[in-house]
């Protein structure tokens, strides 16, 4: 009996170790659109930053007719420089599967729809699209890239350029289908190098620039009865335009914020040095410019909005307060269009310029960063990789697919010939930012551990009353320390208006 | 003529070399898994700690003890961060402990009953603690949560006292800390209680009635028969509650991101920082392996001072 006892334990264990071993995640795994902004490369799905704009894009040109299988479509376009044409004999009608990584949601719906195109043109040609959470996007891509598995096309974020780039775990774009002389005349950020490596090869494209903008409620503004004339030129002017949209209760305290930025406190703060013609690195790109005059004056000017009213720390984070409407305006970059309609649908806002200094746009109107392409994986099969730039080719030639991704991704596209497309100026976000963007100063990587020294020696070191020359002393300390630890990709100084600039910054 | 009896002989040989067999195949499934999944791993990541591992790169650099030394005298933050999980586990721990035994012994008083209490102090133990942080996090909302709006309804509008209720309990320095260890507190209570309940429930009562016909009052009974008596599973207790404090990650991750400036950041968190964000896969396997030594010290003192037996 206590044989047959140990028989059926000892059944019982193996089995459960075999299942155990056996069972893992499923071949593509369960989307989860948790994602941080787009500019803001923060890996954890926190309550402190953005999450995933979750709108799903509509592209409104009609989609390419589904042709009959081996019929071009989509073809002709020349965005890249180079026209992209129908070639039947892709991979010499041989079948090829490839595998696409991509973490944000609503564009894996744009790739599901190309990819339907472009296979019914090549049947032939199988993409196999997996998402995969931002949170574990790109640990999964660290481990796998290296031993020379993973995705051979996955998508790119250049908070990582240095890391990805340095190491060789991207393949340049070919020139003889992305011309590199048309691109630096007529895409942004080209001429200056924004996506190149060190040789002066092209490793992704950009769909776009984001930046930030004021966030207004429709209905609040209407209220006190504001007009165009009141929009802010200046921060000072915001903050009486705060005061008159703030609302309290019987004890005094804010009930209704006029202009909240909780959560988001850092990046604004960051966005007017470039204002008053302060980079944020050191020419070196080993420090930062974090405790100088002007750092001092603009925290200071933040922290007037907790002083006179206007805000509160205790407030919700900026999202929570303006989507509940909490708040009256918000500052924000521009993905949080996106998300505010798809969380909060009925609510009526609308974007403002932000106000800058001396209300002029020079020297500088913020930071700006870009959202990119789907790159390809360098890899022995150089099959593989043809088809995969074949794609990307016949994707990025195309003026609509490009307005698409655009649109979806609320940025001012980083193709010029677009920025009078009539659905680009349709946008009144997209249309105004598409006239500031020369003014936003791409600082190059944004690397994830001087995010966290500014959110946790400005950001919430304000929040919890540390005074500002102890905040910016920490966040000397820290940011410094943040660039010391590793080499990064720095390009502030390309800045189209240098000049403006303060001189002779380190 | 009487032949002898036969018998059939006993397969001793046989029988031992079976039960040998399903020993071994109970036992050897779980070693290798551990091994595969566990072991290798760590032995792998010891090697990887004195190197400039970055598992982007081709090549990984050795370099000795540089990474130790860099988070044992250079790293200011790995200071901040080490005293920051110990402050967190020198109070969770005996505070946990105490409150714990303090709701089981309440517990285990009641004639009826005890099944359903004990399932509700376990309900948060088995909740995820990602879904309990953020909760958590919306009740300690300064403005909007529940916990200052009933602070405001009983300080304010009931007692009429000129405060504000709008303690800004995840945002101040001083105490975002705490607040999350009220929230650790709650929601590992009830698993130290079914494990306190467990203990008090086999203890004999005898030893009670003995005591209490000798004249020996409530905090006797406590201090000589109920604590000594619960030595087995305080041990196990406070050495598990020791590894988990140290080790502790998610409530700091989900409710402040280690802020404000820093002061709810702990070591493991640190590490996954500098891996993850950094690709410092080296520096980060260092700092475990700091932790891991710290945590068998502490296991170690800990086993030492507690090897006095009580019986009766």
């Amino acid at each position: 009996m206590f044989k047959r006892g140990y028989a059926i334990v000892a059944l019982v264990v193996l089995v459960s170790m075999l299942l155990g071993a056996c069972g893992g995640a499923p071949a593509t795994p369960a989307p989860a659109p948790t994602q941080p902004p787009a500019a803001e490369p923060t890996v954890a799905p926190e309550p402190t930053t953005a999450p995933e704009p979750t709108t799903a894009p509509e592209p409104t040109q009609p989609p390419a007719t589904e042709a009959p299988a081996g019929e071009a479509v989509m073809v002709g376009g020349d965005a890249t420089g180079v026209v992209y044409e129908y070639n039947p004999n892709l991979n010499n009608g041989e079948p090829i599967k490839l595998t696409l990584w991509d973490w944000h949601e609503p564009r894996i719906r744009v790739w599901e729809e190309k990819v339907k195109l472009y296979t019914q043109m090549y049947p032939n040609v199988s993409i196999e699209l997996v998402t995969v959470p931002w949170e574990e996007y790109w640990t999964k891509l660290a481990a796998a890239l290296p031993a020379g598995e993973g995705p051979d096309i996955y998508h790119f974020h250049n908070s990582n350029h240095t890391q990805f780039v340095g190491n060789g775990l991207i393949q340049p774009f070919p020139e003889e289908m992305f011309d590199p002389a048309f691109l630096r005349d007529n895409w942004v950020g080209m001429k200056e190098g924004h996506f190149m490596d060190e040789n002066g090869k092209i490793m992704y494209l950009p769909y776009g620039s984001m930046a930030a903008m004021l966030y207004f409620n429709k209905k609040m503004w209407d209220e006190v009865g504001l007009t165009e004339a009141d929009y802010p030129k200046t921060w000072e002017d915001m903050l009486v335009l705060g005061k008159k949209l703030t609302k309290y209760d019987a004890a005094g305290n804010v009930d209704r914020a006029g202009f909240i930025f909780n959560g988001y406190l850092e990046l604004l703060w960051n966005d007017m040095n470039f204002e008053a013609g302060r980079y944020m690195y050191t020419k070196d790109g080993k420090g930062c410019q974090v405790d100088t005059p002007e750092g001092k004056a603009n925290l200071e000017m933040i922290t007037k909005f907790y002083d006179e009213k206007v805000s509160s720390p205790e407030f919700l984070t900026f999202m929570e307060a303006f989507g509940t409407q909490k708040a009256a305006s918000t500052w924000s970059w521009t993905w949080f269009s996106g998300w505010l309609r798809a969380t909060y649908p009925d609510l009526e806002f609308f974007t403002v310029k932000m106000p800058s200094m001396k209300g002029k746009d020079l020297p500088a109107l913020g930071r700006q960063n870009y959202e990119v392409s789907l790159v390809v994986k360098p890899q022995e099969d150089k099959a593989k990789m043809a088809v995969a730039f074949d794609f990307l080719h016949w994707l990025y030639s195309n003026d609509e697919t490009l307005v698409d991704l655009a649109i979806a991704h609320n940025v001012a596209p980083a193709y010029k010939k677009l920025f009078t497309h009539e659905r680009i100026v349709a946008d009144a976000t997209i249309g105004e930012l598409v006239k500031e963007i020369e003014f936003k100063v791409f600082p190059g990587e944004f690397p994830v551990s001087m995010n966290n020294a500014l959110t946790q020696y400005i950001g919430q070191n304000i929040m919890a009353g540390t005074s500002v020359d102890e905040a910016l002393k920490q966040t000397q300390e820290a940011c410094d320390a943040a660039m010391q630890e590793a080499d990064y990709w720095i390009l502030e100084r390309t800045y189209a208006h240098n000049d403006a600039m303060i001189p002779d910054q380190p | 003529m009487a032949t002898k009896a036969t018998r059939p002989v006993a397969p001793t040989k046989i029988r031992l070399a079976g039960r040998r067999f399903m020993v071994l195949a109970a036992v050897i499934p779980t070693v290798a898994f551990y091994l595969i999944w566990v072991g290798i791993p760590m032995i792998y990541t010891f090697v990887m700690s004195f190197h400039d591992w970055n598992p982007l790169k081709a090549q990984q650099q050795f370099l000795g003890l540089a990474n130790y030394a860099e988070a044992l005298t250079k790293d200011r933050l790995f200071m901040t961060v080490l005293r920051n999980t110990l402050y967190y586990t020198a109070v969770t721990i005996p505070l946990g402990m105490a409150l714990s035994l303090f709701v089981a012994m309440l517990v285990n008083s009641l004639r009826r009953g005890v099944g359903l209490f004990r399932t509700l102090y376990f309900i948060p133990v088995i909740t995820s603690m990602v879904a309990v942080s953020i909760m958590w996090a919306w009740l300690y909302q300064p403005k909007f949560g529940l916990i200052n709006n009933l602070l405001r309804v009983v300080l304010v509008d009931t007692l009429h006292l000129s405060v504000n209720p709008n303690i800004p309990w995840l945002t101040n320095k001083q105490m975002a800390m705490p607040a999350i260890m009220i929230m650790t507190i709650w929601q590992g209570l009830g698993f130290t209680m079914v494990l306190f309940l467990a203990g008090l429930t086999s203890i004999p009562s005898v030893y009670y009635e003995a005591a209490r016909l000798d004249g020996a009052g409530r905090w006797s009974l406590l201090r000589h028969i109920t604590l000594p008596l619960l030595q087995p599973t305080m041990i196990f207790v406070l050495a598990t509650g020791i590894i988990g404090g140290m080790q502790v990650f998610t409530p700091m991750y989900v409710m402040t991101q280690g802020g404000p400036a820093n002061v709810t950041k702990t070591i493991v968190f640190h590490l996954y920082q500098k891996a993850f964000h950094v690709y410092r896969f080296g520096y980060a396997s260092a700092m475990a392996f700091i932790l891991f030594f710290i945590i068998l010290v502490f296991i170690f003192i800990q086993f030492r001072t507690q090897r006095v037996r009580w019986e009766y």
